[in-house]
């Protein structure tokens, strides 16, 4: 009995002692592995840079070439997103000369969501054509970090062909795209795409109007002031209404000052009536300024301060009318006050730090 | 020589300008965080940094506001290369007391005239 149980700790112990070796062992293989990569990396690193600067002398070049190492073309892929002009130019006939374009797009398919991830990442900055459709067919895949990943790429591509594929990523059923994915991937498209984003305008789903009055007040589209408009006045959705009134804000033709006008009314929502007194003192002019400064006076404390807000950003006309209302002592004092104090505040700070720089 | 000092945690980023500032007769130190940098910039009294905004420890703002306290490092100018393109982020930038403000992802040939251009306005 006695030998067994020495037996029984003998080998216990022995396993122990073997595990920790063997822990050890593996330890110290992987601390030279990771050294050893990253004085490959490194290495290669220098070697790419010299490349990037067009500085490589014909055997390091016909090394560089010649390398199928798995890590440059890590690395050239990582370094695509940190330099542009001429050296991107480089970068990217070199990859594209390794194949890496296609290779890129067979990984779109691929069964790991990371490796699918990286693939679309690196075909927006390499920002190759044949990129769009596979890039495109991603917007809905089943993971939400693919899908993003695939909005972003097709912003820095920069094709306005993929606007209907982007918007319609909007709407479609639980493999949404978030609405802020998609209105920097537009703005990246940038105002050649105005056109096709006002097709959302008009035919797309609540999300679509949304993005779409979002990215034309943006973009300064002045064509589609009327459809904006009519989706200030019109639309079922009180979120469209709220960025269509942004939106003609941001625009700033005083054809829509009656329309946002409107939008003051108080049988209205209280989040259009703020919005609409920002876009109305985006506009400006002094029609605007009295239609405003009555609304400090009303009860609603969110109408009033976004109203006594909005006038003290319309120049002289609405300071004056401040003070006024300030002065008065009336259910607005507090609020055209409060605004006052700020904006002088904001311009001791600013005569502060432009003395201390 | 003129001492160029740059401080940015991306060793890809702090390569890329290292070999083009060498390669155009600059002398490079290089750093990888923002008190490293603060550190370096008191010793070595650089004619230029160049300067990561976002950064371990001090943020590259940081390190311009500090500068500009410090009279050995307040005439020195200082360029920010920082992956916020936000116009306020270039404001805050400026309003920091940095020379000049380049977003990533840059060009090389872009940071050297840029270089080149302030380096000629202090001189």
């Amino acid at each position: 009995m006695r030998f067994i149980l020495i037996v029984s700790v003998l080998a216990l112990s022995a396993s122990i002692l073997l595990m920790i070796i063997a822990t050890v062992i593996l330890r110290f293989a992987r601390t030279r592995i990771e050294a050893r990569s990253l004085a490959n990396r490194a290495e290669l690193r220098t070697l790419l840079v010299k490349f990037l600067s067009e500085d490589l002398n014909p055997g390091e070049l016909r090394l560089l070439k010649t390398s199928g190492s798995a890590e440059l073309e890590e690395l050239s892929e990582t370094m695509l997103a940190k330099v542009k002009g001429r050296a991107k130019d480089i970068l990217v006939s070199f990859l594209e000369s390794r194949g890496t374009v296609e290779q890129a797009i067979r990984r779109t398919t691929q069964r790991g969501y990371l490796g699918r991830c990286r693939a679309a990442a690196f075909l927006g900055h390499i920002g190759s054509a044949e990129a769009r459709e596979p890039l495109e067919a991603m917007l809905r895949d089943r993971r939400r970090d693919v899908r993003i990943t695939a909005a972003r790429s097709l912003g820095y591509l920069g094709d306005p062909k993929s606007i209907p594929a982007l918007l319609t990523g909007l709407d479609y059923h639980r493999r949404l795209l978030p609405f802020g994915t998609v209105l920097v991937a537009l703005m990246r498209i940038g105002s050649s795409g105005q056109d096709l984003v006002g097709v959302g305008l008009r035919s797309g789903g609540e999300r679509q109007r949304a993005v779409a009055a979002e990215f034309l007040g943006l973009t300064g589209a002045i064509r589609f002031t009327t459809e904006l408009v009519d989706l200030l006045v019109n639309d079922r959705s009180l979120d469209v209404r709220i960025r269509s009134a942004r939106a003609l804000g941001r625009i700033g033709s005083p054809s829509t000052i009656t329309p946002l006008i409107g939008c003051l009314d108080k049988n209205n929502a209280t989040g259009l009536r703020t919005v609409s007194c920002a876009a109305l003192a985006a506009i400006g002019g002094g029609q605007v300024v009295s239609e405003i400064c009555q609304l400090i006076e009303e009860d609603d404390y969110l109408i009033s301060s976004a109203a006594a807000k909005a006038v003290s950003q319309m120049g002289p006309l609405g300071t004056e009318c401040l003070d006024q209302i300030a002065k008065a002592n009336s259910a607005g004092s507090p609020y055209a006050k409060e605004v006052l104090a700020r904006v002088a505040a904001r311009v001791v700070d600013k005569t502060q730090n432009q003395s201390e720089i | 020589m003129t001492k160029i000092l740059v401080a940015d945690d991306d060793p890809d980023i702090v390569e890329l300008v290292n070999y083009k500032l060498t390669q155009s007769g600059y002398e490079v130190i290089a750093v990888a965080d923002g008190k490293a940098a603060l550190e370096m910039a008191r010793e070595v009294h650089p004619d230029l940094m160049i300067l990561d905004v976002t950064m371990p420890f001090h943020s590259g703002i940081d390190v311009t506001l500090e500068a500009r306290k410090d009279p050995d490092l307040s005439g020195v100018p200082i360029i920010l290369l920082t992956a916020k393109s936000m116009e306020q982020d270039t404001e805050r930038g400026f309003a920091a007391g940095a020379t000049d403000y380049m977003t990533k992802p840059f060009s090389p040939r872009e940071l050297l005239s840029r270089v080149q251009a302030v380096l000629a306005r202090v001189t």
